[in-house]
């Protein structure tokens, strides 16, 4: 996308002058992130940052976008990994035939029997938008078809 | 006689630093403690097993030495001091106070000059002296009594030298002329320029008919051509590597005996030292040493100590590894006795098992064997026959033992084990410890194999599959079920045993960093989750695929043709030169074209990316490209994947590998399948439910704002996704300040689009 520097920088400011919030998140993370060497999930997961103190602006940068985008990412796979463990359950104690067979991102895909349709995506939208609580709602888009790509 | 070592601190820490390079040792604080770690192995090494009357570390002190003052530029182009070495030397020296062991430093003189003089002084009065460093400077200092020993170096790992093997390697008379040796070769490392253009051969000529530097200066009129110059024209520049090069042995240091003497260290605190750093494998040498100290002290040569090859996983000297008889393992090779030896284990608590199988390929591995461990080096291997029904029985004597609910199964890998055993009808009940898995939580960029596991928390050399089967590399590896039952028994008794002896220290860890919960809670339910997705397997449509493929070819046809239209001639579209040398060459589309090392123009996605916009030839490269990775990686490796037997592709979905937490797989890499874009979608096309069934797919949407919402607690973005708005379009309409309503197509593509590129601090 074409954005000059001038304007891709005022877009930078304008944001963090709307959500300053994000802007104090992302200098909390960092220093957090410096004093103690590793940031955490919301569940506890952990990545070190050995480089996070390092003296090479370069390496430092790289350990410091880790230590905004690490938290979220780790916890985005903390609770989709939930969400499985929760719908497998389901699948089980409701005798549900139809199989989950893939992961990718932030997606769950199945193959499903015609006549556990509304079951199934009963099940996975609830365990999906519920599989944590957070500040505001999580949510699930659902689509269904004859392969992936009409499902997607 | 009674021996002194003189350790030279800088240099082992160097090495031992680099030497674990590739896979650092790296503490639940994230501190690297590689150095100290071996470091501390080498002087653990000396201390036990050379058992000296007298002991010294030399360090090179702050600022500079007479050499710098004579030369500055002497060891000056060396890059900076990495930080995890700087970081690890006041440990280290902490450590050396805690054993007692005089820190040597005098101001102006680099260590080899202290150790130097030290060494001379103490042969003087009748010691033995040892130097420990990897330095081959010190050479020069050898003499009868004088030994050095270079750590890390030759072929057992270790490096002796006296004057017949310095004379020898460096082509001497004399151990004193490697200071000519090196006069004339130079040093890169130090700076030292030597005489140009004589190097390690022409040397050792050299000295074979001079002696020493200074016959051969004097003498330089016998040379002939070349070589006459070069040493006529470079007489200053030897001299003066010369002086650089010599080791003083007069500096104003003395042997005290009082100091050196080795004392008991202080083991309070050196436990507390051990204990921050998670050395664990040295707290249990120093407690099983406490043990055993009164009783008879094993004397071997400092030889034996070293490891037996340079290899890193081999670094760490001093490795336990299996002993027979130390260990009780035994082999169950009868169906009774399998079913009794059930009915035992499951009396246990905790059991530790494992598999060995045909394959790694889990849906067509056949089981060859299982093993058990109860207690410490207690253990047992059940082999599994070939015959299924045998097999079938043999396994089925275990099934109460997998479907307890009680008994806590320990295992590594054990989504690997389940997959197999479900070959066999056999599913396993939680609880379940993986101890993989656990190793994952705690370091999630550290390896996780058992193997590495076993030497870091329990300083255990494992039997290694390779000794068993022989290398892969060679092509001569064998099948499991080709050994005999007994040669496999201690392999997989260990293994068990191992992971039995594995499960305490992680459960430990993981309940000091409060992260037991996400453990047990997240990553052990999700294992047998993800093995029985990976049995599923997704149904391909292989026709579907040809068609794409199809497809994709003509059109890589029709955009080759538009491309040498363009370039008005034809040429090779998959060769980086050619195509560097029609864009940039002849076409210049860009003055100030990048060229890679070998000096042609580089033409990576990035390059072309920039200069897309200055001819459509540039766009049709790129779309040849993006087809042919697609076609390469997927049309036409998806059916090669499909399983014959059940005719799906079982993903792997690997639990222990990304340094975030989330999941990958492989076989395919699903990840890597182009979420936007035309091309991507036709393979998502491929991907088909079960006959008669339905394609369903869920999908977090814009989870990561969320959880950014979330986490900075930003009362606006937290309110617009409360109030159900359309984030973007609302982020829109504030960034540029007017009502939501009036937010054109284009600002809200920039709020979408531009500031997650532009933040890759906050989104990926």
């Amino acid at each position: 996308m074409e954005v000059s520097r001038t304007e891709a920088k005022e877009l930078i400011d304008n944001y963090f002058q709307t959500y300053p919030g994000v802007r104090e998140y992302i200098d909390n993370s960092v220093s957090r992130a410096k004093e103690v060497g590793y940031i955490e999930t919301l569940c506890g997961r952990r990545r070190y940052l050995p480089d996070i103190n390092s003296r090479n602006a370069v390496v430092r940068g790289y350990a410091e976008r880790n230590a905004v985008n690490a938290p979220i990412q780790g916890t985005a796979a903390d609770i989709i990994k939930i969400a499985m463990i929760r719908v497998a359950a389901r699948f089980k104690a409701e005798g549900i035939r139809s199989k989950m067979i893939l992961q990718v991102h932030d997606e769950l895909n199945f193959s499903v029997l015609p006549e556990e349709l509304d079951r199934v995506s009963s099940i996975v939208t609830h365990e999906m938008n519920h599989a944590f609580t957070l500040s505001v709602p999580l949510e699930a888009d659902c689509g269904e078809g004859s392969n992936w790509l009409e499902a997607h | 006689m009674e021996k002194l070592y003189l350790l030279d601190g800088y240099a082992l820490i160097f090495r031992a630093y680099y030497a674990l390079i590739r896979s650092p040792r790296i503490n639940s604080k994230g501190e690297n403690t590689s150095a100290i770690f071996g470091f501390v192995n080498t002087l653990e090494d000396v201390l036990r097993n050379a058992r000296p009357d007298y002991l010294a570390v030399a360090f090179d002190p702050a600022g500079g030495t007479f050499r710098h003052e004579a030369y500055p530029e002497y060891k000056a182009q060396r890059d900076a001091t990495p930080e995890d070495i700087k970081r690890s030397v006041p440990v280290i020296k902490e450590i050396l106070q805690a054993y007692n062991i005089p820190i040597l430093e005098v101001a102006g003189f680099e260590a080899d000059d202290v150790i130097g003089t030290l060494a001379k002084k103490a042969e003087s009065i009748g010691l033995s002296v040892q130097m420990v460093t990897p330095d081959k400077d010190y050479a020069q200092l050898v003499s009868p009594n004088i030994t050095m020993c270079r750590p890390g170096h030759g072929a057992k790992g270790m490096e002796l030298l006296g004057p017949a093997e310095v004379c020898e390697k460096y082509g001497v008379g004399a151990p004193e002329n490697v200071i000519d040796y090196l006069s004339l070769t130079g040093d890169a490392a130090d700076n030292i320029p030597g005489c140009p253009g004589v190097g390690e051969k022409t040397a050792k000529t050299l000295l074979a008919d001079f002696g020493n530097v200074e016959t051969l200066i004097a003498n330089a009129g016998q040379l002939k051509g070349a070589l006459k110059k070069k040493i006529e024209e470079n007489v200053e520049k030897i001299r003066f590597s010369k002086f650089l090069v010599t080791i003083r042995t007069d500096v104003p240091i003395d042997f005290d005996a009082e100091r050196f003497k080795v004392k008991e260290a202080d083991k309070e605190r050196l436990q507390k030292i051990y204990e921050r750093l998670e050395f664990r494998s040295f707290i249990k040498k120093m407690q099983d040493a406490d043990k055993v100290l009164k009783s008879t002290p094993q004397q071997r040569s400092l030889f034996d100590v070293f490891p037996t090859e340079v290899q890193e996983e081999n670094f760490h000297a001093n490795l336990r590894g299996f002993v027979e008889g130390a260990v009780n393992y035994q082999l169950i090779d009868n169906i009774e006795d399998a079913r009794k030896y059930c009915d035992k284990i499951l009396t246990s608590d905790f059991v530790a098992f494992d598999t060995e199988t045909t394959s790694l390929d889990v849906l067509d591995a056949e089981l060859v064997g299982m093993s058990f461990a109860t207690a410490e080096g207690e253990a047992a291997y059940v082999p599994v026959p070939a015959n299924r029904e045998e097999a079938q029985k043999i396994v089925d004597a275990f099934r109460p033992f997998f479907l307890s609910e009680k008994i806590m199964k320990v295992g590594q890998n054990i989504k690997f084990d389940l997959n197999v055993l479900a070959n066999y009808g056999i599913e396993i009940s939680a609880p379940m410890f993986d101890t993989m898995l656990a190793h994952y939580i705690l370091q999630p960029e550290q390896r996780h194999n058992m193997d590495y596991l076993a030497e870091i928390y329990l300083g255990y050399r494992t039997i290694h599959i390779e000794e068993l089967i022989g290398e892969k590399k060679g092509g001569g590896q064998k099948n499991m079920r080709d050994l005999s039952p007994t040669l496999i028994r201690d392999y997989a008794c260990e293994d068990a045993d191992i992971t039995l002896r594995l499960m305490r220290p992680l459960r430990e860890e993981l309940e000091k960093n409060n992260q037991l919960d996400v453990f047990q809670s997240i990553e052990m339910p999700l294992m047998p989750v993800l093995a029985e997705m990976e049995r599923n397997g997704v149904r391909i449509d292989t026709a579907a695929l040809e068609e794409t493929g199809n497809a994709f070819r003509t059109e890589m046809e029709q955009l080759e043709k538009d491309i040498y239209e363009m370039a008005g001639h034809e040429f090779l579209l998959t060769s980086p030169r050619q195509v560097g040398e029609v864009l940039f060459g002849e076409m210049g589309l860009n003055e100030k074209a990048r060229k890679t090392k070998s000096g042609q123009y580089s033409t990576s996605e990035e390059e072309l990316e920039k200069i897309r916009h200055k001819h459509p030839i540039v766009d049709k490269i790129l779309q040849h490209r993006g087809l042919k990775k697609l076609l390469s990686t997927y049309i036409e490796a998806l059916p090669k994947l499909i399983n014959k037997r059940t005719g799906h592709i079982h993903t792997s979905f690997n639990q222990a590998v990304t340094a975030t937490g989330r999941l990958s797989s492989s076989n395919p890499n699903l990840q890597n399948i182009p979420v936007r874009g035309e091309n991507g979608r036709e393979i998502r096309k491929a991907f088909i439910p079960e006959e008669g069934q339905i394609f369903f797919s869920a999908d977090y949407s814009q989870i990561e704002l969320r959880l950014m919402a979330h986490l900075s607690g930003d009362a606006h973005l937290i309110e617009a996704f409360n109030n159900g708005e359309d984030i973007h379009a609302a982020t829109a309409a504030r960034i540029f300040k007017k009502p939501l309503e009036e937010v054109s197509r284009d600002e809200r593509r920039k709020a979408k689009t531009f500031l997650p590129l532009a933040l890759p601090s906050v989104w990926k």
